[in-house]
């Protein structure tokens, strides 16, 4: 029982202290294309570091896609790293406003926040090249998760702007399907787990 | 995320107990015992496998490969620690049978009806 109760403390408490903030998705129309913004946190849930689809009206047009710090167009400071840095070792939630002592200015940007809770996040746009016109949603989730974190919807008007999608630039305009998400290694992975389970029975 | 984390905890919960149940029945424990050690067996690997792994592997099958085998064989660490007389090889495939039930159980809803 001892054993079962320190299990369900140590998964909370993990849970509680992992679970960063989510991704935010902007979108907007530019002629015949729609301009997305992604704005990914570092240590967010999924973030700048984790692997991401990112698909039109489930279509996808970025899979297990992982972003560089390069192709952010802007970024900015904000406050994270969890409870134990925001209580730091005071029983109360830090208010760097009235106990800067607690508190370090991130990069030297103006933006205050508990000492350890300096993280950053990126704004990177995606042109999602020759949209149709319609209602259209985008959503951003990380790979292998069927949690979507981040969705956009945008009604997208008639261009007079002929339509260009060769795909140049970023790189990451139109829909590239670049590695679909395939069924068939988990299945092996399954099928290789219950082999493991079949060899490993005792020796009568 | 932490609700679809709490949702895939439940799931695998409910997939993994009565696996380990049926694999290790013919042990002279109390009927509640095996799944207990199952269920604190899970917790011990599930957090680490959902929160803090995909972290330090930048190649998705990379993450789930290791990650899936590494519970394999803590639990395994787990079992053979806490359900004595059990021997390495009844908790390697207690562990196994456990994992790939609801490693294909979660493939098989993500695919059916969007859920995983």
């Amino acid at each position: 029982m001892t054993v079962l109760a320190l299990s369900a403390l140590w998964s909370t408490s993990v849970a509680l202290a992992n679970d960063g903030p989510s991704p935010d998705l902007f979108a907007e129309q530019s002629g015949p294309d729609v301009e997305l913004m992604l704005r990914l946190h570092e240590g967010g849930e999924p973030g700048i570091d984790s692997q991401l689809d990112l698909a039109r009206d489930g279509e996808p047009l970025l899979t297990d896609h992982r972003f560089s710090r390069d192709d952010a167009v802007a970024s900015d400071w904000y406050c994270g790293g969890g409870d134990s840095v925001m209580y730091g070792p005071l029983d109360h939630m830090i208010d760097c406003e009235v106990e800067p002592e607690y508190c370090e200015d991130c990069g030297d940007s103006d933006v205050m926040c508990p000492i350890g809770g300096c993280y950053e996040m990126y704004d990177i746009p995606v042109v999602d090249a020759c949209v149709p016109e319609g209602e259209h949603t985008w959503t951003l989730q990380q790979h292998g998760s069927s949690w979507v974190p981040a969705s956009v919807t945008l009604d997208v008007q008639p261009s007079d702007e002929a339509c260009d999608d060769t795909g140049e630039g970023d790189g990451s305009s139109g829909g590239c399907g670049c590695q679909s998400a395939s069924a068939t290694p988990g299945l092996a992975l399954g099928l290789l787990m219950l082999g493991i389970g079949v060899l490993a029975r005792p020796r009568r | 995320m932490l609700w679809s984390w709490a949702l895939s905890f439940v799931l695998t919960l409910v997939t993994e107990l009565p696996v380990a149940a049926w694999v290790l029945r013919h042990l002279p424990r109390p009927a509640w015992h095996v799944p207990a050690v199952a269920a604190a067996a899970t917790g011990l690997t599930h957090p680490v496998f959902w929160w803090l792994l995909p972290r330090w592997f930048d190649h998705y099958w990379s993450y789930i490969v290791v990650g899936e085998l590494g519970i394999i064989a803590v639990e395994s660490l787990v079992f053979l620690a806490l359900l004595r007389p059990v021997g390495w090889r009844e908790a390697v495939r207690a562990s196994a049978w456990m994992n790939g039930v609801s490693y294909l159980v979660g493939l098989g809803l993500r695919h059916v009806v969007g859920l995983g």
